[in-house]
């Protein structure tokens, strides 16, 4: 099974890292349940990930959540929006980017976004320790669903 | 009766996180135009914090001025650098340094031609914005969009492989460079050349088609008899080590001088409303000796493209006009797309000559020279670094001449343009805000966001009186 795994956020701002951080750690499970996993982390999602999202089974992007009022961490399913959540690229999320495939007639995997709530956004290339805790939640939450979708998948 | 005092109108782009551009149209007494000003309100301090620091970090420091153009930043500063050490880099280190400048050069001009600026060209400046955007070229488009995206990454992938990152790559060090490159990544970047070029040159098609379907439109659209300034290399165009050479708007080269002599011919205005500095040629004064620069600018100063099909394709440029310095604003686009022709050609030759596989990539120096230069071609025009060191090598002064600033006085100029022509009084023609703009884009400047919106640059016009009580709020979203 082929997988992307994209972590992106600003990692320059505290609990914006998630993705640089929660990125590493799912591929490595992932590699180690016989996967083969592309990791791909940066700054903010653009167009060009279309290019590595085309051959993939699995797409899995990994992001900071401002909103920390109800969930320490969300796994959810995406499905194509031609809304962006900004006003600009760089605050396209994965909806726009499984729009775009499909209004450029490329097969888009099956698409996961895990997203971590922050507590702070400020300069520092330290997560909070609220944050650092709700990845290794996320990370756990994600090998319980992966190990869900084995068994649902092995019935 | 409307009272017809001094007014000014703002046209200001509301959804940056950094970059904020605005427009301000000052009204005459009889609510014609009277003057435009594009005023960049961001400071980033670069020149001032970096006093201390050691002056080998500054080529990591300083590409974060800008997350579109860091490569630029990182060789303009490397190549200071080069000159604190008073060292000459070997031909493997630099030509693998112009070989990221390449990367660089593709993926930035792709995404200024292809994700920003061909959605107006396609649909037109007054199409509804929810079209006017990448995802409209998408959808109407999608081979043109998937050339965009697969030339980004490609250029991208250029950076990576040498620099670790898309995006704040490390590949230069003063004195040379820190990574050779691999063979099967040589026969890689090879290998996805080809057909890349072969649908740039459709690209530059179509855009041609354009131009000449919309010639009045070209010809008179914030159009400017400016002078030119870019790096050359015996009168070719050169992107990474040059000469500077202005020419004139007749086409006469008005001047010639090595890059690290530019202090001496180059100098700096400031305005109140503005943090962008306005670079003049010292000789000319301010605004005399203003110019314009990016692809335009170069592809005018130069003689020639010293690549082949670059080459050819000038010739078919230059036809455009009597005396082969073209003027129209609009032939940013044009000229761009020929310059990536050029960044492909470049890259292949330097992919193919032996010393890219060199692992001769470092000199060293225990000298310190009180300062050092570093010019080069960034995608939106000439660069300028330069360091003054102490003994130990700690950085006492910066002065920094970001590509953007030299188009400083043509952006504005071409936004009074637009304005002169489309505001009277209150009123303001339908469009004018998207012509606006364009003209901005044509320069592509690296206010980052103000310009890179995916189709969307909602702007806000005010219109207040002298006294700045606003009689007049139009909104664009």
């Amino acid at each position: 099974m082929k997988i992307l795994v994209a972590g992106y956020g600003n990692p320059f701002r505290q609990d914006d890292r998630v993705g640089h951080e929660l990125t590493p750690m799912i591929a490595e499970f992932l590699r180690g349940e016989g996967a083969e996993v592309e990791e791909w982390t940066d700054q903010q999602l653009l167009p060009e990930i279309v290019e590595d999202m085309r051959d993939k089974d699995l797409a899995i992007f990994v992001d900071a959540s401002a909103d920390n009022s109800t969930e320490e961490f969300l796994i959810q399913d995406i499905l194509p929006s031609p809304e962006l959540e900004g006003l600009n690229i760089h605050s396209m999320g994965p909806s726009w980017v499984l729009d775009l495939m499909q209004k450029l007639k490329i097969p888009y995997p099956r698409t996961l976004l895990v997203s971590v709530a922050g507590e702070s956004f400020d300069f520092s290339e330290e997560m909070t320790p609220f944050c650092r805790s709700r990845v290794l939640k996320a990370l756990e939450g994600f090998r319980e669903w992966w190990s869900a979708r084995q068994t649902h998948s092995d019935r | 009766m409307e009272n017809l005092t001094t007014r000014t109108i703002e046209v200001n782009p509301v959804t940056r996180i950094e970059g904020h551009g605005k427009i301000t149209v000052h009204l005459k007494d009889d609510g014609t135009v009277d003057k435009a000003h594009f005023n960049v309100t961001q400071f980033r301090g670069f020149e001032i914090f970096t006093r201390g620091r050691d002056f080998r970090e500054m080529p990591v420091i300083t590409p974060r001025i800008c997350g579109i153009c860091p490569v630029s930043h990182h060789l303009a500063s490397a190549k200071a650098c080069d000159a604190i050490l008073g060292v000459k880099i070997t031909p493997s280190a630099s030509k693998l340094r112009e070989l990221m400048h390449m990367g660089q050069f593709i993926q930035s001009h792709a995404l200024s031609f292809f994700h920003l600026s061909s959605p107006d060209i396609l649909f037109g400046f007054d199409a509804d914005p929810a079209i006017r955007n990448v995802a409209g070229v998408a959808q109407k488009y999608p081979e043109l969009a998937i050339l965009g995206i697969s030339m980004r990454k490609y250029g991208q992938e250029i950076i990576k492989t040498l620099g670790s990152k898309k995006v704040h790559p490390w590949h230069s060090i003063p004195g040379g460079v820190n990574r050779s490159l691999k063979l099967e990544e040589r026969d890689e970047m090879l290998q996805g050349m080809p057909t890349l070029k072969q649908k740039l040159k459709d690209t530059i098609e179509l855009v041609k088609k354009y131009l000449e379907e919309n010639a009045d439109l070209a010809k008179k659209f914030a159009t400017l008899e400016s002078s030119y300034l870019g790096l050359v290399k015996e009168g070719f165009l050169e992107l990474y080590d040059g000469d500077i050479r202005l020419r004139s708007p007749r086409g006469r080269i008005t001047d010639q001088f090595a890059s690290n002599e530019y202090y001496k011919y180059i100098g700096e205005h400031v305005e109140s409303w503005s943090y962008l500095k306005f670079p003049f040629y010292r000789p000319l004064g301010f605004p005399h000796g203003s110019y314009r620069v990016g692809p335009l600018g170069r592809v005018n100063a130069c003689d020639d493209f010293s690549t082949p099909e670059a080459s050819a394709e000038l010739a078919n440029f230059r036809s455009m006009t009597d005396d082969g310095v073209v003027h129209y604003t609009l032939y940013y686009h044009y000229a761009r797309l020929l310059e990536i022709l050029y960044a492909f050609e470049r890259a292949e030759e330097l992919l193919n000559d032996p010393d890219i596989m060199g692992s001769d990539l470092r000199v060293s120096s225990k000298d310190i020279k009180p300062e050092g230069i570093g010019v080069i071609e960034a995608p939106r025009g000439t660069l300028f670094h330069h360091y003054q060191v102490d003994e130990k090598g700690a950085i006492q002064k910066v002065n920094l001449i970001v590509a953007t600033g030299n188009n400083n006085y043509a952006m504005n100029k071409g936004v009074e343009m637009v304005a002169r022509e489309n505001i009277k009084g209150t009123e303001v023609k339908e469009g004018v805000l998207n012509s606006m703009e364009h003209v901005i884009r044509c320069y592509d400047p690296c206010l980052s966001c103000s310009t890179h919106a995916v189709g969307r640059m909602p702007l806000q016009v005010t219109i207040v009186d002298s006294t700045g009580n606003a009689l007049r709020t139009i909104q664009k979203d």
